[in-house]
This record gives C-alpha cells, structure tokens and sequence, in this order.
C-alpha cells in the first residue's frame, strides 16, 4: 500500500509541507493545523547526526490503526487509495482517536469539534508535491 | 479593511509604565509604506523627537513585519528591527530570518513597539493574545543560546520562537546585535538599544491563521515560483554552500578585504573557501521557515582546539571580516569567532573590523602593549581575535574602548589614526573592499545607515568593469531601491534566485490584494529611502557624512588585481544625488518631499 515515506537526512526543516497542508486543506495558513509536523532539534545537541536534526513526523496509516480501533463511532475507516479517513457525518468529536495515536496525528480541532487527520490528499499529497529537498515521498 | 497577509494590529509596549495596548495598523499607512523597513522608517521619524541619545529612554525600537510573513511567498520569513543607531546616530535596520517573523503573525501581530526603560530586566512573552512583561532578572548574563533554551525551559515548550540579546547588548557594545536561532539582525546595534531598555528577550507564541486575499492565484504564484527557483542554475551552488561560494569569486577580483583594508593578496584564502568549508565542519543544510533555497549550514568543529563548538557556519561576511581581514586563514578559527559573536551577541562585521583596526593601529604605535592588555597584537593569530571579542562584549581592557566603534576609537587616537579607519556614518565596512569594486564604495557612503552591504549591492552588477566610477550611481540608485521593496515587504534579499520585483509584487497581490503601476512601485521604493533621508538630516548629517575614510579615496589599492585604483567618490556621489533629485548638497528639496507625498515632512526642510 502506498504511504508517504520521511528522508530525515535530506529535510531542512523549512516547514513548508506543514504549511502547504494546511493551504490545501482549510485555505488559509497555519503549521499548527497541518496534519504532519517537523521537530526541529538544532540548538540543543552537540553531538546530532545530521539524520536527527530535522525531523518530519507523518501519519503512518498504521493498519490496524489504533485511531480506528478506538473510534466508538466506527467513523475512521480505510480509503482504496491507502489513507484512513475520518466520516464528518459520524465523528462526534469525543478525542478518543487523539489519545490512541502513539504520533499525535490525529487531532481534534477546537471550533469544528471535528477529527482531522492525514488523507493523502486522496492520493496526491501537498506535502510531498512542495517538499523542496524531496525528503517525503510517496 | 485589509483583505490579506496583515494582522491589521500591532503592539506598543510602555516598558516605563509597564503598559501594553494594541493598535490598529492603519490601511493608508500600509499602502503608503507596506511593512518592515518602510513602515519602521516612518515611525520613526514621527514619533523620535530630533537628537535624542539613542540609549536613552526617548529612542524606541520597532520589530515589525510586513504582509507576506506567515504565508508560504516564498523567502519571505524576515522581520525587520528599526531604531535609532548607537552607533552612527542615523536611522537604522536590521534584519533577520528563521521563525520568528511568521510566529508573531500568528500570534496576531503584524509588529511590536518598544518603548521608555524597563527599571530591571525584563523579557517580553507574546502568546496569542496574552502580552506579557515577566521577570528577566535570572536571564541577564547568560549568552543568546543560554537565553533561549532557558526561557523554552521556563515555558516548558520548545516550539516557543526566541529572539535575545547577550553580554554585549547589556553592556551596551554600540554594535551589539539580536539574534534568534544562530541568525542575527546584526547590524546598527539594534542590540545595544534593546539592552539599554533592560529588555533581554522576545519570545512569542502564536496559533492563529493568517490568510490571503487570493488563494487561486496564490497557489499558481507557487507552483511558477517553486519551478523557477529549482531552475536557476545558481540554486543548487546556494543550497550546497550558502554565502561561502561568493569568497572565491570575491577573493579573485580583490574584493575580499585584507588586514583591515590594507590590500589584495591573502596568502591563506584556500582555508577559507566554500569547498574547505563544507567538507570540514559543515554537517546540515537548514532552510528558513518556509524557505525552499537551504542556505544556513549547520557547523560542527570536530577537531583541535575549539572541537565541539556547534553553530550555523560562518557566511561570506563573517568570512571577509572575521577571517581575511583579521589575517585568520582557518576556518575552524573563523567558526569559532562567529560563534563567540553569536552567543555574546556581537555583530561580526564590525567586530572583525575593530579587531583588525586595533592590530593595524599597535603595529603603527599608536597603541602600547600594555593599552592592548599585554597582548602582542598582530594578523592571523587566532587567540589575540577570540581573546578580544569576549573583551569587547563584557567591555573589558581595550574592549572597552573596541566597543565604541571604530570612528570612536580612532578620534580618541587622534587624526592620523582616522585615515585606516574604516566605516562610513560610523559604521564598520561589509566584506567589499571599495577601491576593487567601486560602486560598493558609493553604496557605503549613501547607506542611510552607514556602510552596509545589504542596502543594495551593486557586487554582481559590477564584475565587468568593477572600478570604473561612471554609471555606477544608477545601478547603486536601482538597488536601493529594490531593497526598500525587499525590505519593506519583507523579502530576503536571495528572493533573487527565481524571483524578481515583477513576481515579488504579484505575490504581495495575491496576499492583500493590492496592486501598484511601474510608476507607483518607483515612487513607492524613492519615498521610502528618501524617508530615511529626512531623518539622518534632521540629526545634522549630510554631504559630508556620505564619505569614505582616506584609504579608500587617497590610497591606491598596493596589491592585487585593482592595484593602483581608488574610489572616485565625488564624481559618483553627485551623479547620485541628481538621480534621487536632491540637490549638490545632498539634500531632496521641496518639491521632491511633496512629489513623493512625504508633504507632512516638510517642515524639516
């Protein structure tokens, strides 16, 4: 099945894929709301590889997922092209899903009262499409 | 109503009065001077009164961005610190990138107003909507990397973005610096200013969105941007080497300078080149936030005395002044002045130049040993460097007097000590030596903020002919100016690899919907450093203050690919002011105010 994969060694950590996610999915800016992040670990150690210091974190669709697993709802269901995605009509909002995500991945945002997770932009990620150094692929 | 990219509010900060409030950026002034630097230009000559002390609690320091900060334009993650100089008494700005512009945009802020004097120290906590004045007594002394770690510990997220000062912006070193993450906004003393107010900090947390006012168009502006940047062909030189690749080009034409300015030839330049570079301490290639062209490099010295040190690599300039001009020729030496610069936050364009001032001033006897610590002074010796920069910051011995300056130091050692100096408005030359590329020469001496290589470098421009005097003035006019739109909007001066000032405007269409005709842009850039003008002339400088020193114009360069030029200043200089249409003087008269719809400035004519 088809997954974004992380070149740590190659990100700069620019950030500009959190950012791209969050333009293609709500129109406007803000890292916070990217469905993926990069921890950035430039100033504290001294002894780094170069592999550890910019650091994308992207959902893996685990399969089986433990956000699935633990949606009361069976709201979050497995899509053909390989994303689990979160049913709008069903998510109640309760969080369960963002405690069981061992990558914080999922989250629940405050005003839609909705879970929001990577959908891979059904099959054409944002992310990987504007990742200038080419350390995400799918 | 602004329809994208600005926050529409900023904040004024009365650390007197220990007061906070919001303001609303109003939509006229924005149109009028967008962001950044033009905006930091205005308020600064409406609020300061004339000739105040730039340490004193009157001068106020502004942190501002523009629209383009917390989108995705491209090269677009700056802010731009605006104050008075304490160092050449004229307006002045620096700049600086990583991620801290954006955050305070999403914070909700398009700037911040500083003003009075904390009476102890303090740092400034942003978050959201929440301003705060916290204590920051427990901070002061500890380096600029200290600070930052520290005050993520205290806030017990390390995703807070910090910018500080160090030892030398306490002690109030006149050419102190801010820096945030390895970079700095270097130039000015900003730093000093900052330190004057007791303020050690600047932290802020923002989770807001930004928007823009055209997404469709936005998103094709990035696709065309992203494919144009990846084209050029210098791209790929920047990500592998950052700044480092211009030494050789630089070093080749005479351009690097040498023992303070005094010639051409280093014999040490291969320890210093962008390839010796990379393969010895560079070990990460980082970018900006949301930069697409990695041009930071990640340094590690593995070996020999400063193994261990960890930093952003030195660039071109700290190269140029810190390296060849001290007579240093390793680049682990260099890395390990750029790094004690940084963590005392020290500008090390004009540290490498007081330092190699100093030298050449001992080696003339105008300087006893016992003046110079006992220290025997002399080019390429690492520990007389690296001793002096942390005597420079904590203003001990010599580096009480090293951090006035050099045009300080060099009055008190009287008028033939003056001829080496090198500054222009009291501020330390850039890695160009003038007499090898002269256009650089006439851009130091019209800086309004004294010599500045970022203020539109004319280098690229003049490779072919770079020391002949005529026709220089335009390419310097067209630079500025193209400056005060980066700058203004704001932009990082490499928006040049893929972009121009057409698709750098039709970026900031897409975010605020605002448009302006070729004429319009033209007025816009020459009403923004003309600004700057009215200000430096309401301080008394003028024509004699847009000089260089006595090496530049009388000495001929002694060695080297430009042996036997000078910098023909005067020819140039009033080809300038015609262009600007200022008079002989130097002065913008009236009718120029009023044209550029500077008319409530005119009664400082």
């Amino acid at each position: 099945m088809r997954n974004l994969t992380v070149n740590s060694e190659r990100c700069c950590g620019c950030r500009i894929c959190e950012m791209a996610c969050s333009m293609t999915h709500l129109g406007t800016f803000n890292p916070r709301k990217g469905l993926l992040r990069v921890d950035i670990n430039r100033s504290l150690f001294r002894d780094t590889k170069s592999s550890e210091i910019d650091v994308p974190v992207v959902c893996l669709q685990c399969d089986p997922a433990p956000c699935a697993n633990a949606c009361p709802e069976e709201a979050i269901s497995k899509a053909s092209f390989g994303a689990w995605l979160v049913d709008q009509q069903r998510c109640t909002g309760c969080s369960l899903c963002v405690e069981a995500c061992p990558c914080g991945m999922i989250k629940v945002d405050a005003k839609e009262g909705m879970a929001r997770k990577c959908d891979l932009c059904e099959g054409n990620p944002s992310c990987v499409e504007n990742c200038p150094m080419g350390a995400l692929t799918f | 109503m602004f329809q994208g990219g600005y926050a529409g509010k900023y904040l004024r900060i009365d650390l007197s009065q220990r007061k906070v409030r919001i303001e609303k950026l109003d939509e006229g002034i924005a149109r009028k001077y967008w962001g950044g630097r033009g905006w930091g230009g205005y308020l600064l000559l409406k609020e300061l009164g004339g000739g105040i002390d730039p340490f004193s609690s009157e001068n106020k320091i502004f942190f501002l961005t523009g629209p383009l900060q917390g989108t995705l334009t491209p090269f677009s993650p700056r802010f731009v610190v605006v104050t008075k100089s304490p160092l050449s008494g004229t307006f002045t700005r620096s700049v600086s990138g990583g991620q801290w512009a954006p955050e305070l945009k999403f914070a909700g802020y398009d700037g911040i107003i500083l003003e009075g004097r904390s009476p102890t120290p303090v740092y400034v906590l942003i978050d959201d909507e929440k301003v705060e004045i916290r204590d920051g007594t427990s901070f002061w002394g500890m380096t600029t990397g200290e600070t930052e770690n520290a005050i993520k510990e205290e806030l017990r997220d390390k995703t807070v973005k910090v910018i500080s000062i160090g030892h030398a912006g306490e002690k109030r070193v006149r050419f102190a610096n801010i820096i945030h993450e390895s970079r700095a906004a270097a130039r000015g003393g900003t730093g000093a200013v900052m330190g004057s107010k007791n303020v050690k900090a600047i932290a802020v947390r923002g989770t807001g969105d930004v928007g823009v006012a055209d997404l469709g168009r936005f998103k094709k502006l990035l696709v065309e941007a992203y494919r144009s940047i990846k084209a050029d062909p210098a791209s790929p030189g920047r990500i592998k080497y950052g700044t480092t690749g211009t030494v050789a080009v630089a070093y080749e034409l005479g351009v690097m300078p040498v023992e303070n300015f005094s010639r051409g030839i280093f014999e040490g330049i291969d320890g210093l080149l962008a390839e010796t570079m990379r393969e010895r301490i560079v070990i990460h290639d980082e970018s900006c936030f949301a930069c697409s062209l990695p041009c930071g490099k990640l340094s590690l010295i593995k070996g020999g005395p400063y193994a261990g040190t960890f930093l952003q690599g030195p660039q071109y300039e700290t190269i140029g002044l810190l390296g060849t001009n001290c007579g240093l020729s390793s680049i682990e030496a260099v890395a390990r002045a750029n790094y004690l610069c940084n963590e005392n936050g020290m500008d090390t364009i004009s540290t490498g130049n007081v330092i190699a001032y100093a030298i050449e001033a001992y080696q003339r006897g105008l300087l006893t040993r016992s003046e110079a610590d006992g220290v025997e002074m002399r080019f390429g010796d690492p520990e007389v460097v690296l001793s002096l920069i942390d005597r420079i910051a904590k203003r001990e011995g010599l580096g009480h007097k090293l951090a006035e300056g050099v045009k300080r130091f060099s009055q008190e050692l009287g008028a033939d000590a003056q001829r080496f100096s090198m500054h222009s408005k009291g501020q330390e030359f850039a890695s160009f030596e003038p007499r090898s590329v002269v256009g650089m020469g006439l851009l130091f001496a019209t800086a309004s903020t004294g010599a500045n290589h970022s203020f539109g470098p004319t280098f690229r421009e003049e490779i072919k002919n770079p020391l002949i005097g005529k026709g220089k003035a335009k390419v310097v006019v067209e630079n500025q100016n193209s400056y005060c739109l980066m700058d203004s909007l704001v932009y990082c001066s490499f928006s040049r690899y893929g972009l121009n000032d057409l698709s750098r405007m039709q970026f900031f269409s897409a975010v605020t919907g605002w448009s302006y005709t070729p004429e319009e842009l033209e007025r816009q850039t020459n009403r923004i450093y003309t600004l700057e003008r009215l200000f430096n002339l309401r301080e008394g400088l003028g024509k004699k203050d847009d000089m260089l020193p006595f090496r530049s114009l009388c000495e001929p360069m002694p060695d080297g690919p430009s042996k036997g030029n000078v910098v023909p200043l005067e020819e140039m200089l009033s080809e300038y002011y015609a262009l600007r249409k200022w008079d002989e003087l130097g002065r913008p008269g009236i009718k120029t105010v009023e044209d550029l719809g500077l008319g409530e400035f005119s009664n400082l004519l």
